[in-house]
């Protein structure tokens, strides 16, 4: 199924209705009042409405092609997009197998301090904060370029997470506040450390697009300069230069589109040091980036 | 069932909300070495809003929506969007997108970079090519207040064209508070250049600035050049098929309003590219220079060809009686230009002139209105005409009609000037048991949609005032009758421009009602056989009497021919003089496609 299809019948699953496939390729669906003023506006009158992904099909059957950049898929995909600004999941810690963390725990711990003996007294299952910012960032200058990305950020260390989650392990939901260790940034200052990060990113990404559409902007800029070198101040001149940078100037534009808080899955090992003495220490390991740490390294 | 709650409604919105939705506020931007980085703030506050809201949406709504995210990224100029996203539409108000104008709307955004004169020659869909460009930067969220300037009698017609072809739903301008809350505005550029209305738009900065009709601009010591020169534009199109009239330094003025500077100073620019005001030096550099930011497309291989029209004259034959009165009505309108009130104001003497022609029902109707208005005794000669007019049970010109609906078997409209004209021709069809429809300027926008669709649809014959017609498209249908002529060239070529425009596929059959010996016979001359303007092609009139500057006083001028000279040899002589000005006019304009773009 290609991607259009599958946001389309994903789509029309949540607003839980079901297109009948009437004829190989050709579906139909019985759009309801509501839905038909979401995507038409508020003088469409709902109805059956046909459809299809193959132009030929189109064509021959009179059905509605939905396809890449036609007016049907991106009515639908206006209408998904206002859906969903905030959400919220987690990732099970049942995906895990505990007693091979636990091993590989002990294992890691003998040599990080190899003077030491380490028991497992207990353990908790917890589950970190983090928020997952869906990002748009847009290359702008004569032309744009659009990409999106998605951040996910430590509600307590502050840690910009690389690595993606697949979604399917994601599930609805937040667990109880009791199981979550306490975050310790606000929303705002977690974007900080978004745009921190992305920031560094950007400074060592490829920035050819840029130079390219500067070199332009400088033609432009000098024409201009020599049509008003008589009146190099004039508010005329000004405003054109205005107008020229709000056109060409080589920007990025980052916009947070959605977020949603994701609990993930942490471990809570109390553990027995046995060395000269014996030492109760408590270690976080997380599974999903597969790091551990010392609570009091944590706090 | 949709479940609600699952989906936001627009009206969830508050205005708070929509105000900060409308301007994108973004943090300091962080310079780099090439580039800046900017943060959006109200993206921000949105989340944050929801997040107040402590109303978490289903995680299944969540994935889709950023798999949306990921479908709506838009990647660079590399193809036009809008062809595809418009398709479906197209397909149904049956607009094809020619290649020329697609080429022309990837040139502006890929080489003039949203900044560019439209110059096509007439007829090849300018305005569509503005409308797909607009659209194009609308789809990529480049463009969001948009002010498209035009003469106030084109207003109504670039709103149908963005809302039917292109799904826009622009605003026409009709108080000042339009001005700041309409996101996509048309305005009148008269009204614009005035204040308070320039003081208002001054302060706008506009994503996109349209300017039909942009010859206008030509001299730069115009209100609507200051007013253009000094508005705030991302991008700008400006649109005419005559970039330059009689001089090259008009073209110099429309560029620099558009882009200052593309042909450096007016010093440098006549020392080095004009010989004499209609002489270019160094053509091909200026051809250059102008391909950066003018496009024009010419007619003929690669662009469009247009299907033939095929003119057929009908005379009418009057009968004895109606003779008598149209001679009676003519000798009035004579006595009458001479009377005070019609010596400031002939207009009603040239509609009862044009009336005498199309039906005496008409005639009657607008004597009785002048009796009425001036006040006329019970014994004038108006009033006597008027019973006269309204007893004439025969006409002619009806019976004629009649026998060549018959004959056609085919959609065909009627054209009259006259509402009663329309009445009456409805009422003989229709007692024949021909359906009709009938079109007119009284009737609402939706109301003439729907009556073109059925007339396409069902309908056979559709009686059709000029203003009825007028900003409507009606390419499925090839024949047209005009029952009466107007005197105005221009407006006998809107009816024309119905049909015979892009889109019709087949050859375009026109048939005349000329009345013999009268008025409409000498009309008929000047038009088909002196100037032959039925085979000019689309706008070539227009821009003729343009250039002549007489667009405006032709029916004037025609009717102090008709009241000064009473032989009809005298008048045919006068008519051969306007036509050979006509003509004159047309080698010149010709003359005048100058050899630089």
């Amino acid at each position: 199924m290609s991607a259009v299809s599958d946001l389309v019948f994903r789509f029309f699953e949540l607003c839980t209705m079901k297109p009948i496939e009437i004829r190989r390729g050709i579906f139909q669906i019985q759009i309801t009042d509501e839905l038909a003023k979401e995507l038409d506006g508020w003088r469409a009158k709902g109805g059956l409405f046909q459809f299809t992904f193959d132009k030929k099909l189109a064509e021959t059957y009179g059905a509605e092609l939905i396809s890449s950049g036609s007016y049907r898929l991106d009515s639908i995909i206006q209408v998904i997009q206002k859906q969903a600004i905030i959400s919220s999941g987690s990732v099970s810690h049942d995906i895990f197998y505990e007693p091979v963390i636990r091993r590989k725990l002990i294992e890691k711990l003998s040599l990080y301090q190899p003077g030491f003996r380490w028991y497992v007294l207990d353990h908790k299952c917890k589950f970190g904060p983090y928020f997952w910012f869906t990002l748009r960032l847009t290359y702008l200058a004569y032309e744009k370029k659009e990409e999106v990305r998605k951040v996910l950020v430590d509600l307590s260390s502050g840690k910009v997470v690389s690595h993606e989650i697949p979604a399917e392990l994601i599930e609805q939901g937040a667990p109880t506040d009791q199981e979550i260790y306490k975050r310790k940034l606000s929303f705002k200052q977690a974007y900080r450390c978004v745009q921190k990060e992305l920031t560094n990113e950007l400074q060592y990404a490829n920035s050819g697009w840029a130079k390219t559409a500067n070199e332009t902007l400088m033609e432009e800029q000098q024409r201009l300069e020599d049509y008003f070198k008589d009146s190099p101040e004039s508010a005329e001149r000004n405003q054109r230069i205005t107008e020229l940078m709000e056109r060409a100037r080589p920007r990025v534009q980052i916009r947070p589109l959605r977020g949603a808080f994701l609990y993930l899955p942490k471990f809570d090992y109390r553990m027995m040091q046995v060395g000269q003495s014996e030492k109760v220490k408590q270690i976080i390991y997380d599974p999903v980036s597969n790091q551990w740490d010392f609570l009091e390294n944590m706090a | 069932m949709l479940d609600p709650s699952l989906i936001i409604p627009l009206i969830n919105y508050n205005s708070q909300e929509l105000l900060e939705d409308k301007q994108e506020v973004f943090l300091e931007p962080i310079n780099m070495i090439d580039f800046s980085v900017e943060f959006s703030l109200s993206g921000l506050k949105k989340i944050v809003r929801e997040i107040r809201k402590k109303q978490y949406d289903d995680w299944g709504w969540f994935c889709l929506a950023q798999h949306a995210d990921e479908l709506s990224l838009t990647h660079g100029f590399s193809e036009l969007l809008c062809v595809e996203h418009l398709a479906e539409h197209w397909k149904h108000a049956g607009v094809i997108a020619y290649p020329h104008q697609i080429k022309t709307a990837e040139r502006v955004l890929k080489e003039l970079r949203g900044q560019a004169i439209l110059a096509d020659e007439v007829g090849l869909g300018k305005t569509i090519e503005a409308g797909m460009i607009l659209k194009e930067y609308l789809l990529r969220s480049l463009v969001k207040r948009v002010l498209i300037l035009t003469p106030a009698s084109l207003c109504w017609q670039w709103y149908q064209e963005l809302y039917e072809k292109f799904k826009i739903q622009p605003a026409i301008q009709r108080s000042e508070w339009d001005w700041e809350h309409a996101d996509i505005l048309i305005a009148s550029i008269d009204t614009a250049k005035r204040e308070p209305h320039a003081g208002i738009i001054r302060k706008i900065p506009y994503d996109m600035l349209i300017i039909a009709e942009a010859h206008k601009l030509k001299s730069n010591t115009t209100a609507s050049w200051k007013l253009v020169n000094s508005l705030q534009k991302k991008y700008c199109l400006m649109l005419t098929a005559t970039p330059i009239q009689n001089d090259l330094k008009e073209l110099y003025n429309l560029i620099t309003v558009l882009k200052p500077g593309q042909l450096g100073s007016y010093r440098a620019f006549k020392t080095k590219f004009i010989v004499d005001k209609r002489t270019p030096k160094n053509p091909d550099e200026l051809k250059e220079l102008l391909s950066g930011v003018l496009i024009r497309n010419r007619r003929g291989e690669g662009t469009v060809q247009f299907t033939a029209r095929h003119v057929h004259p009908i005379v009418v034959e009057l009968s004895p009686k109606e003779r008598q009165l149209y001679d009676q009505i003519t000798k009035l309108i004579r006595s009458a230009s001479q009377l005070a009130p019609f010596q400031k104001n002939i207009l009603p003497l040239i509609t009862l002139q044009r009336e005498v022609c199309s039906s005496f029902y008409a005639t009657g109707l607008t004597l009785e209105k002048m009796y009425k208005k001036y006040n006329l005794g019970e014994e004038s000669t108006v009033v006597k005409l008027m019973e006269e007019a309204l007893k004439v049970q025969t006409n002619s010109k009806c019976d004629l009609l009649e026998k060549l609906v018959t004959k056609i078997d085919d959609k065909l409209i009627i054209f009259t000037e006259y509402r009663a004209s329309q009445e009456y021709i409805r009422f003989r069809l229709e007692k024949l048991g021909i359906q009709t429809m009938g079109f007119d300027g009284s009737l609402s926008r939706g109301r003439k949609q729907w009556i073109k669709y059925m007339f396409q649809r069902e309908g056979q014959i559709l009686v059709s005032t000029e203003s009825g017609g007028e900003g409507l498209n009606f390419q499925f249908c090839n024949q047209i009758i005009n029952y009466d002529l107007p005197w105005n060239p221009m407006r006998l070529e809107q009816r024309i421009g119905r049909v015979h425009r892009l889109g019709q596929t087949r050859d375009v059959h026109i048939y005349n009602l000329i009345t013999k010996n009268t008025i409409e016979e000498h009309i008929m001359y000047l038009l088909h056989q002196k100037i032959n303007m039925f085979k000019m092609v689309l706008g070539e009139l227009d821009a003729i009497l343009l250039h002549l500057k007489i667009d405006k006083s032709f029916e004037g001028q025609l009717m102090d021919i008709f009241l000064k000279y009473e032989e009809q040899e005298q008048i045919r002589d006068q008519l051969e003089k306007l036509g050979e000005k006509i003509l004159k006019g047309r080698s010149s304009v010709e003359e005048l496609n100058w050899n630089v773009y």
